[in-house]
């Protein structure tokens, strides 16, 4: 992600830059919904209220088990991928054609690597939820928030100083990891107590 | 140098985006899993998407 960060703070006009990543996000986020939920339906179509028991159990027991690893507390191999979101394509696309790709790859939160494994959640809770609206709620939600996230790592540096906006992201990653990780097992809690 | 009033407007505006979608749905919708699990969801999408982006 950080290469990526670089036609966002240094070609263009940057708040049409930062507009148009954000409204990426949100369409990767709310695509993503739309066919979790459609499938989602699908398998309440099928399972009927036995799908609310499966996510009752099923959720809880995956933020567990995510929290745990993102913590440090379970030692096991992370479930992720190498992909990045190709930095030629603001070059084979266009400018701002290229930066809204960019947010709606990371808006769609499983064609990228996976940093924290409690995001694996997200798409997790919004297929077994069976409700097209609450699917694209969730999901629109993470996308945005990403997307926003890194408006505001640009933003938090000033002039156009692509160093500091990437050290400026590196030196969150342990504290937010160990928020994810406590946010996911609160969540477990609250979800189990409902 | 960070801005933290930028930096902080930007991250109430995310929480507001999620707290509109979840109360939407949570009140529009009716859930079948319930209005609760529906919002820490919405909730853990905002934390997770924020802490995503700002990592390498």
């Amino acid at each position: 992600m950080v290469g990526q960060i670089g036609p966002l703070v240094q070609v263009g006009r940057k708040k049409t830059a930062l507009a148009v990543h954000v409204l990426g996000g949100i369409a990767g986020g709310a695509t993503i919904g739309l066919l979790l939920g459609f499938g989602g339906e699908l398998l309440r179509a099928g399972l009927g209220g036995t799908l609310d028991t499966v996510f009752v159990v099923v959720v809880p027991a995956a933020l567990l088990y995510t929290a745990s690893v993102d913590l440090g507390l379970l030692k096991v191999r992370h479930l992720t991928w190498v992909r990045q979101t190709p930095g030629s394509w603001p070059c084979s696309m266009g400018h701002y054609p290229g930066i809204f790709g960019w947010g709606f790859d990371l808006g769609l939160g499983v064609t990228t690597r996976i940093p924290y494994q409690s995001t694996l959640i997200v798409p997790l809770a919004a297929f077994l939820c069976g409700d097209l609206a609450t699917a694209v709620a969730i999901t629109t939600t993470y996308g945005a928030a990403r997307a926003l996230a890194v408006v505001a790592a640009v933003e938090s540096v000033p002039g156009d100083d692509y160093g500091a906006a990437c050290d400026a992201i590196q030196e969150r990653v342990v504290p937010l990891k160990r928020l994810v990780g406590v946010t996911a097992l609160v969540i477990a809690a609250l979800i189990m107590i409902s | 140098m960070a801005r933290p009033a930028y930096l902080g407007g930007v991250l109430a505006l995310a929480g507001l985006f999620g707290l509109a979608a979840a109360a939407l749905v949570g009140e529009a919708a009716a859930p079948p899993v319930g209005a609760l699990p529906v919002f820490v969801l919405v909730s853990l999408s905002l934390v997770v998407g924020l802490s995503t982006a700002a990592s390498p």
